[in-house]
């Protein structure tokens, strides 16, 4: 059993290291590395400004490293077909689980420690944390993150998915009364910190190989929650490139039939059809669209060299529309798409329609802040110009080689 | 009417059919019978055109799809096997959106499909997502689209599975209709009873060949068994030592 979490490891490692390849391509590292620079100069700026720690340093620290404990979940790697094959072996399932259990902790250890690097300066300076408190601080959410993954991992068991809900509430509140301790009051409350977040801890690794040894996989609860899980996984690489098999749920969403182009039933406007009903009622394309417009929205109103808006609204555009792509593919999997006696550019023209219609939206909502913040002048046009130019460049230029290259693939 | 001609191909390196010849007559039904992984459904493929033909051709009313695909598109309709549906769609946008794809008049096409949704017993469902009904319900959806556009050739594959009684006999009669109104039909399909009953030609499949084609009494001929029906002659066909 040890053998086949092993090698379940190593295929999926492997497949997240093909992904994760293409996810940051070359293009998106780029916008990342800028996004990271005005991200990481405004960070520094703001500290500057702060000179005595403020009075919700504190509390704002805890809140938000407590959402982040939140981040990472159990990853059995169960399939479907396991419960009807592994069946024989069931009493030999520890094994696994606990290779399971092992595997699921270096990530979110990793995003927990990184963020809490990043947010050590804002800590001792803005919150007034000692580098000590710091240091017990992120050891007490290593710490709490096993005893959570310990906990979701027996939730997998047989019977135990109640007792699993009652430790979780438990958890959370061993977890602020611990990263509480170890931020207020004397350096030494930090250690008491410790010392509760560790026999917490403790405690539930113990019960999780107890439980593990002693009893039956819950199948059906085990293989729902890695499907989910995996899902989630693979509709974010989704957005980068085509994942195959991979299905989205629809809602009807009859409010928003007022966006609906009004297309005459013909050959020309199929795919214009087709496409605004996908993107208007499918499960990412649409959120991924608003959050991204809204978040650019908010970022441009507190900018205001007029250039640097213009080259955060171009960025902005830029990632929108390069995370639209991939919807141009997404009914190239159905044969009677391709059944249809619809010629291909007219697919092509339907997509780069709604891409146009998208992008130059986001475009009128990203000029409003820009007029807002920097007031009207041959600056703020030629900014906003600027955008639309990397609006067009983008749907005429970029796009469609883009495309071609992704249905190449 | 399509025609096949000394069609060889598979999968990129894989050949599946070898040599594989035969005809569908304006005005008929042709029974597509053959064992699991007899090459089927890799025929099927090939008259779509989702697949390339190594040597041969495929032919429907003396259009390739290299000549012109859209024209050669626009006289099939196909039934696949598994039901192929947008989560995104209602019933009815699945409907407009086939009338949209064939250039097909809006209004008579919309009575056509009527009539059959009201067959299907899918007329009280059209502001529905197909694609949360159950299996057979979603082989009738897929049997309505198919069928109310004026394609020349009709393919079916595996029709029979998953759908009730009722639904069966409704779908013979409307292929009957069309066999009527002279078109083509294609049906592959297991249920041999059903197929000796309404096909008028069968293409025997075996090991990716065509081991004979004709009427039922085409193949009576062919096996030597003068009473037998083509449970027999199929059990008969699977006996035979493989050609290589």
């Amino acid at each position: 059993m040890k053998e086949l979490w092993h090698t379940r490891q190593t295929r999926h490692l492997t497949q997240q290291l093909k992904y994760l390849r293409l996810v940051f391509n070359d293009h998106f590292m780029i916008a990342l590395i800028f996004l990271f620079g005005a991200l990481g100069v405004s960070y520094a700026n703001a500290l500057k400004g702060i000179l005595t720690p403020l009075w919700w340093g504190k509390p704002i620290l805890i809140l938000a490293f407590w959402a982040l404990l939140q981040v990472g979940q159990f990853a059995s790697l169960i399939f479907e077909a396991d419960a009807v094959f592994l069946q024989p072996r069931e009493a030999d399932m520890g094994d696994y689980m606990r290779g399971a259990n092992g595997y699921s902790l270096p990530l979110p250890l990793v995003i927990l420690l990184f963020v809490g690097a990043l947010g050590l300066p804002f800590a001792v300076q803005g919150a007034g944390v000692t580098v000590m408190q710091w240091v017990a601080f992120l050891i007490v959410l290593v710490v709490l993150k096993a005893a959570d993954l310990a906990r979701q991992g027996m939730a997998l068991f047989m019977g135990q998915e109640k007792r699993a809900q009652q430790l979780y509430g438990l958890t959370q509140a061993v977890a602020v009364v611990s990263l509480v301790l170890c931020v207020y009051g004397p350096q030494w409350l930090a250690a008491a910190g410790l010392l509760i977040a560790a026999g917490w801890s403790a405690r539930l690794t113990s019960q999780f190989r107890q439980t593990a040894a002693t009893q039956r996989i819950d199948w059906l609860t085990a293989v729902a929650k890695e499907e989910k899980r995996q899902f989630r996984i693979y509709r974010f690489y989704n957005l980068f490139t085509d994942v195959p098999g991979l299905t989205s749920s629809a809602k009807r969403r009859k409010y928003l039939d007022i966006f609906l182009p009004r297309v005459s039933l013909t050959p020309a406007h199929t795919f214009t059809y087709l496409y605004v009903r996908g993107f208007l009622r499918g499960s990412e394309y649409l959120g991924l669209f608003l959050r991204l417009t809204i978040i650019g929205a908010v970022a441009l109103w507190f900018i205001n060299t007029w250039w640097i808006a213009a080259l955060v609204a171009a960025l902005f555009i830029y990632l929108i529309g390069f995370q639209l792509l991939p919807f141009a593919g997404q009914y190239s999997n159905n044969v009677m798409t391709f059944l249809y006696p619809v010629p291909a550019a007219s697919q092509q023209r339907s997509f780069g329609r709604l891409l146009t219609v998208l992008l130059v939206l986001a475009w009128v909502i990203f000029a409003i802040p820009m007029v807002w913040q920097l007031g009207l002048s041959i600056e703020t046009a030629a900014g906003i110009a600027l955008v639309l130019v990397i609006v067009l460049a983008f749907v005429y230029l970029y796009a469609p080689r883009r495309i071609a290259k992704m249905q190449a693939n | 009417m399509l025609t096949v001609d000394h069609l060889t191909g598979g999968y990129a390196h894989v050949p599946v059919l070898h040599d594989v010849s035969f005809t569908v007559p304006d005005g008929a039904i042709a029974g597509l019978i053959g064992l699991n992984g007899a090459g089927k459904s890799t025929t099927i493929k090939h008259i779509i055109g989702l697949l390339t033909p190594t040597t041969g051709t495929v032919t429907v009313n003396g259009l390739t799809i290299s000549q012109d695909a859209t024209a050669y598109h626009q006289q099939i309709a196909y039934v696949p096997e598994t039901p192929v549906l947008y989560p995104e769609l209602t019933l009815k946008e699945h409907i407009d959106l086939t009338i949209s794809a064939y250039g097909l008049p809006v209004k008579e096409t919309w009575a056509k499909a009527d009539r059959l949704l009201k067959m299907f017993r899918l007329d009280n469902k059209l502001d529905w997502f197909p694609s949360n009904f159950s299996k057979g319900m979603r082989q009738k959806v897929m049997i309505v689209t198919a069928f109310m556009t004026d394609a020349k050739l009709f393919i079916i594959d595996e029709p029979f599975t998953g759908l009730d009684p009722l639904a069966v006999h409704d779908l013979l009669t409307i292929v009957q209709e069309r066999k009527a109104a002279g078109a083509s039909v294609l049906m592959s399909t297991h249920i041999l009873a059903t197929a000796q009953q309404y096909a008028d030609t069968f293409i025997l499949l075996n090991n990716g060949r065509v081991r004979t084609t004709g009427s039922l009494a085409d193949l009576k001929k062919e096996f030597g068994m003068s009473d037998a029906n083509l449970d027999d002659i199929y059990l008969a066909m699977t006996k035979e030592p493989a050609a290589s």
